[in-house]
């Protein structure tokens, strides 16, 4: 999907390859993230695979999975001066950053063996 | 005008060659990184050094994959953000860097590479002809 749009983007390379099904769920995750500094949520999420070693589709997957309750935050409340703050759950992490309407979005998701 | 684009496209290469690299680093900083994490876990209070590094490592690549691309950015913005990644102006970093010299050398080496990595981005923004013109 464009990420300004609802309409598959049939040249995004997240869905080369990929069932609808996976482009429905791929789409539904990508709205979890933000493109921070990226280009877009997509180059942001290739780039993270890719350093990572997943395969996109099951990077997605395990960040969205990622139960932030129960998780320790820092700061406990609010965010740093960068505007981030950090899930810590047994060897997991997420990094989130607020978009414009105060929703946490995803900046970066790490296993600590990865 | 030709020799500034020259130095664009070269700095540019020079970026991507950098990007690629600094993956293949961190890839193998993989048996430190978990040696670290056992060891500097981080407080409550604060981000540990490895989730510092990935922040800093997330917020630096983004702008170069945008210079791989060649997407046109605020260059005026980007080149402020960029000046206040310094990767060595993060306590955590520095205190590391500073007191284990030669315990985890594959992390130093991904540390210099990625402050490298930003300053290169830095002057790429900076030959920017707009942001040339603007700052003359």
């Amino acid at each position: 999907m464009s990420e300004q749009s609802s309409v598959p983007d049939e040249d995004n390379p997240l869905f080369i390859d990929r069932t609808e099904a996976e482009v429905a769920e791929i789409c539904q995750y990508l709205a979890e993230w933000t493109s921070g500094t990226y280009e877009s949520v997509t180059q942001s999420v290739l780039n993270h695979a890719e350093r990572k070693g997943f395969e996109p589709l099951r990077y997605l997957r395990k960040a969205h999975q990622f139960n932030r309750k129960g998780a320790q935050r820092i700061p406990k409340s609010g965010y740093r001066q960068d505007d981030s703050a950090v899930y810590r759950k047994g060897k997991e992490f997420m990094i989130v950053r607020p978009d414009q309407y105060g929703t946490e979005k995803i900046v970066t998701y790490g296993i600590n063996e990865d | 005008m030709v020799q500034v684009q020259n130095k664009i496209t070269i700095q540019r290469s020079h970026i991507t060659q950098l990007l690629n690299q600094l993956t293949v680093d961190y890839q193998s900083t993989k048996s430190e990184r978990k040696h670290i994490f056992e060891h500097y876990p981080g407080s409550d209070e604060a981000f540990s050094l490895l989730e510092e590094l990935e922040l800093l490592t997330v917020d630096i690549c983004g702008y170069a994959t945008q210079v791989q691309t060649a997407r046109p950015q605020n260059w005026q913005q980007t080149i402020a953000h960029l000046q206040t990644l310094r990767v060595f102006d993060r306590p955590v970093i520095a205190q590391f860097y500073a007191e284990t010299p030669s315990r985890y050398p594959q992390i130093q080496a991904y540390i210099r590479t990625l402050d490298y990595l930003r300053l290169l981005v830095l002057e790429y923004g900076q030959m920017q002809p707009d942001n040339l013109l603007t700052s003359a």
